[in-house]
């Protein structure tokens, strides 16, 4: 259980969060939203490297800091990891020393250095110094360090930031296999909603030093008010699936979604495993009747919920010639089509519709992983 | 690395060499001397193997008014030997001891040096129109206080003010006429006595200042021994020797 | 060996080593301390210390002499205290030597430790925190190590400034063969003796040896150690 509740002024804007997260599960949280919207400094207050004006922080049922009751635990004493934008890793020690600096804390270790370099694949490092490894291997080396410190949560400030794409896409799985065999929660502060996708449950989308909103990821990426947070180019859905069956004959496998069948291009997952899958608007059509001769695979029906703004093409003159609509499908289904489309469809709130998704829209590199919604969110 | 080691090994051994080379004890006699004394005495020590009735002999050299005040100040002095007799007034009076424990040691003379490579006849009444001349500082140097006594009453001193060179002690005006760094100097005969780089070129009329009188201020008592040699026959001849009038015993 | 100097000369040379060896070892805690407060800290009268402590830099050697002779002589303002108290008298010893030249070097100790505090990613120590470093566990395996160049450099500069020591020294301790004739001294005196010349020639020559030497083993030592501690060089 994770309570922030804080207050901080700046020369430029004020933070005022309120957040209440139940972490049963050992999963990632992330916080998400524009640079310079004050996430970074809202996970400093949760270090206690930042002191807020006023507020409350308890996880887990200890009180980290309380304004009211002037309670200010330092850093130190809080037992949370923090892994930074920039590795910061010792430069004067070793890579070993590095990893195991913190483990000398009271609370016992509840790792070993083994497990942790074989996880991190940094094993073959220990003895070379910071200034001789790559970005991606600092950036491994701190992760490690500071879970080997054995923290009751960690926090990661935009770890993949500095990395280029290739090193991105390296450390990534890594990140997962944390999520996966550490049980640890785990705060992820990100403005890439492609790794919030990817890694994250829940979400808090933060705005302008506000929680805009916070839940589900795949809920809060579909919700058309905050599409304007949630960024243009990646406007689109986030379904959750199983696998269901595998078509050997054409090369397909049958993924199950709360909207029915979708097939996709083989993929090599046994039969049961949970995915998920990222649709994007753009990618989908709109018909009012079920369309025969067609080359769309993957027809889902389902009813208009919400009719969005008209969205301005960026630049362009000819602009607002598109419009959002979201379709429940069973889940919520993003779809962009011309304004005019709307009309001749004459689609209004409660219509039914027919859904069809191209089949090779669905880009394996966004496939996530995860469980699906079992984190309750409390927004306010 | 072995470097680095190497660096500090060094280090610590110089540090520690530094302490054990030989330091004061507490058995050391301290004789604070006008620095005009500096080359006779000097031999003094050397022919009593540096030692009096067992205790080393450390001397001091300076002119004698710094002295008389680095004493007052609370420097280590046992026995204190000043070129006048101001200085040494001054410190018995500062310092409340009782008058029996002066004694006046020698006589000196004051003269005109000039470098030995400057052959023409010299006379301070030449040095009234041109040339620098050295003296002792008469502020606190004792041989520069009889200087200015006898330029005053020579009428010299005004003129000469503007060309004077003062030192801080009267050895010092000898080593700047021995390397020709001035064209002359007043100092003691002691001192022109003791060089070959300088010639007297003037003796000045003693009835111009003060005499010259050494007088001794037995500071602790472990110094009386070395009083009394200093008055014996053998130093007496030492004295004579480089150019100094010891006095009778008792004066 | 023993004929190179006079012995005099290898007296001065003990004496001016033993005086640097421990002005600087005395110097080096108070300018560390110095360096983190004016580093780290606003305070009211920020300003005024930091003047104060630059101030042997700026100011004549000699007044620094007088104002320790005023403080610390036997007669002075603590000295006399000092005395009557404990008997205890630094004047006219190399103790005093030591503490005149420990305050002229003091400024650059200062100077060169605060600029490697101030250069301290504090970061890092943020990070150290994180992990669970207590403050001074923060100071000792984070910091420290960082400005150990700062510090180094610090100490040989003092130890170099101590061993040139001049002014302030010859004011409050005076010129005592053995007890304060540090090279300096011992050279100033030769100057001023008949015959002294060859003697003043070998003592510059054992200061400005002794000196370079100490530059160069600082500047030598310094860049090892920021290799080590992964800077570029």
């Amino acid at each position: 259980m994770i309570e922030v509740r804080v207050t901080k002024g700046f020369p430029a804007f004020a933070i005022d969060v309120d957040v209440g997260l139940d972490e049963d599960e050992a999963g990632i949280v992330a916080l998400f939203g524009r640079s310079g919207c004050g996430k970074t400094s809202i996970i400093n207050m949760i270090a206690g490297l930042l002191r807020p004006d006023t507020g409350k922080v308890v996880i887990d049922g200890r009180v980290l800091f309380d304004s009211d009751a002037g309670i200010d635990i330092p850093p130190h004493k809080r037992n949370i990891g923090y892994v930074f934008q920039d590795a910061r890793l010792f430069p004067h020690m070793t890579v070993k020393s590095n990893l195991l600096y913190g483990a000398g804390r009271p609370s016992g270790a509840r790792f070993a250095l083994e497990q942790i370099t074989e996880l991190l694949d940094i094993g073959h490092l220990l003895n070379r110094r910071p200034k001789d490894l790559s970005g991606g291997e600092k950036q491994r080396v701190s992760i490690g360090r500071t879970i080997l410190s054995n923290p009751q949560i960690l926090l990661m400030d935009e770890p993949l930031a500095s990395l280029d794409g290739a090193r991105k896409a390296e450390i990534l799985p890594f990140i997962q296999r944390l999520r996966d065999e550490l049980n640890l929660p785990i705060i992820y502060v990100s403005h890439s909603l492609e790794e919030v996708v990817r890694l994250a449950d829940v979400m808090v989308l933060v705005d302008g030093g506000r929680v805009a909103a916070s839940g589900d990821v795949g809920e809060i990426t579909s919700r058309l008010d905050l599409y304007p947070l949630t960024g243009r180019y990646e406007a689109g859905s986030v379904l959750a699936a199983t696998v269901k069956d595998r078509d050997d004959t054409y090369g397909l496998t049958i993924l199950d979604t709360p909207g029915g069948d979708i097939r996709v291009p083989q993929l090599s997952l046994p039969t049961g495993k949970s995915l998920r899958l990222r649709i994007r608007a753009r990618d989908v059509a709109l018909a009012i009747q079920k369309p025969v001769g067609t080359s769309f695979q993957n027809i889902l029906s389902g009813t208009v919920r919400e009719i969005g703004e008209r969205i301005p093409t960026r630049g362009d003159a000819a602009a607002d010639a598109m419009v959002e609509i979201s379709v429940d499908i069973g889940a919520p289904l993003r779809v962009r089509i011309t304004r005019k489309s709307l009309d001749e469809l004459g689609l209004q709130v409660g219509s039914p519709v027919f859904a069809l998704i191209k089949a090779v829209a669905i880009d394996k590199h966004t496939l996530g992983r995860g469980a699906g919604s079992e984190h309750a969110a409390r927004y306010s | 690395m072995a470097c680095r080691f190497a660096g500090t090994l060094a280090a610590a051994f110089l540090a520690i060499a530094s302490f054990a080379y030989p330091q004061a004890r507490a058995e050391d006699l301290h004789v604070m001397a006008a620095a005009s004394l500096q080359p006779v005495l000097t031999a003094f020590l050397e022919a009593h193997g540096g030692e009096i009735d067992g205790d080393r002999l450390v001397p001091v050299f300076a002119s004698s008014g710094t002295l008389a005040r680095q004493i007052s100040q609370g420097a280590p002095a046992d026995l204190f030997l000043s070129a006048n007799p101001h200085w040494a007034d001054w410190l018995v009076e500062d310092l409340g001891l009782s008058p029996d424990r002066t004694a006046d040691l020698l006589e000196n003379r004051l003269v005109l040096v000039v470098p030995t490579a400057d052959s023409s006849p010299r006379t301070l009444l030449d040095f009234a129109g041109a040339g620098r001349l050295m003296l002792g500082d008469p502020a606190h140097v004792p041989a520069g206080q009889y200087a200015k006594q006898a330029l005053t009453a020579l009428k010299l001193w005004d003129g000469l003010t503007p060309r004077l060179v003062f030192g801080s002690n009267v050895r010092t005006a000898v080593a700047f006429v021995e390397r020709g760094e001035v064209d002359g100097a007043i100092v003691y005969r002691s001192d022109a006595v003791g060089s070959d780089r300088l010639r007297i070129a003037e003796e000045i009329d003693p009835g111009l200042h003060d005499p010259v009188v050494y007088r001794a201020v037995l500071l602790s008592d472990r110094a009386r021994g070395l009083l009394a040699a200093l008055q014996s026959a053998d130093a007496a001849a030492m004295f004579r020797r480089y150019g100094f009038e010891p006095l009778p015993h008792g004066q | 060996m023993t004929d190179l100097l006079s012995p005099a000369e290898w007296e001065a040379l003990a004496l001016s080593l033993r005086v640097a060896f421990v002005s600087m070892l005395g110097c080096l805690p108070v300018a560390l301390m110095f360096a983190f407060l004016l580093a780290r800290y606003r305070f009211p009268g920020k300003a005024l210390l930091d003047g104060f402590i630059h101030l042997p830099l700026v100011v004549p050697p000699v007044v620094i002499g007088y104002l320790l002779l005023v403080l610390l002589g036997r007669k002075g303002v603590l000295g006399a205290w000092l005395y009557d108290t404990f008997g205890v008298s630094i004047a006219f010893t190399w103790k005093g030597a030591a503490v005149a030249a420990a305050v002229m070097a003091l400024p650059l100790a200062v100077r060169a430790m605060r600029l490697a505090i101030e250069s301290v990613d504090r970061g890092l120590e943020d990070a150290a925190k994180t992990l669970g470093a207590r403050p001074m566990k923060v100071f000792a395996t984070v910091t420290l190590p960082l400005i150990s160049p700062g510090i180094l450099v610090g100490a040989l500069l003092a130890f170099a400034r101590a061993l040139g020591e001049f002014g302030a020294t010859i004011t409050f301790v005076s010129n005592i063969p053995g007890e304060t004739q540090t090279i300096p001294l011992a050279l100033y005196a030769q100057i001023q003796t008949p015959g002294g010349e060859a003697a003043a020639a070998r003592l510059a020559g054992i200061s400005i040896a002794v000196a370079l030497v100490a530059m160069i083993a600082s500047e030598v030592m310094a860049r090892r150690i920021r290799r080590s501690i992964g800077e570029a060089e």
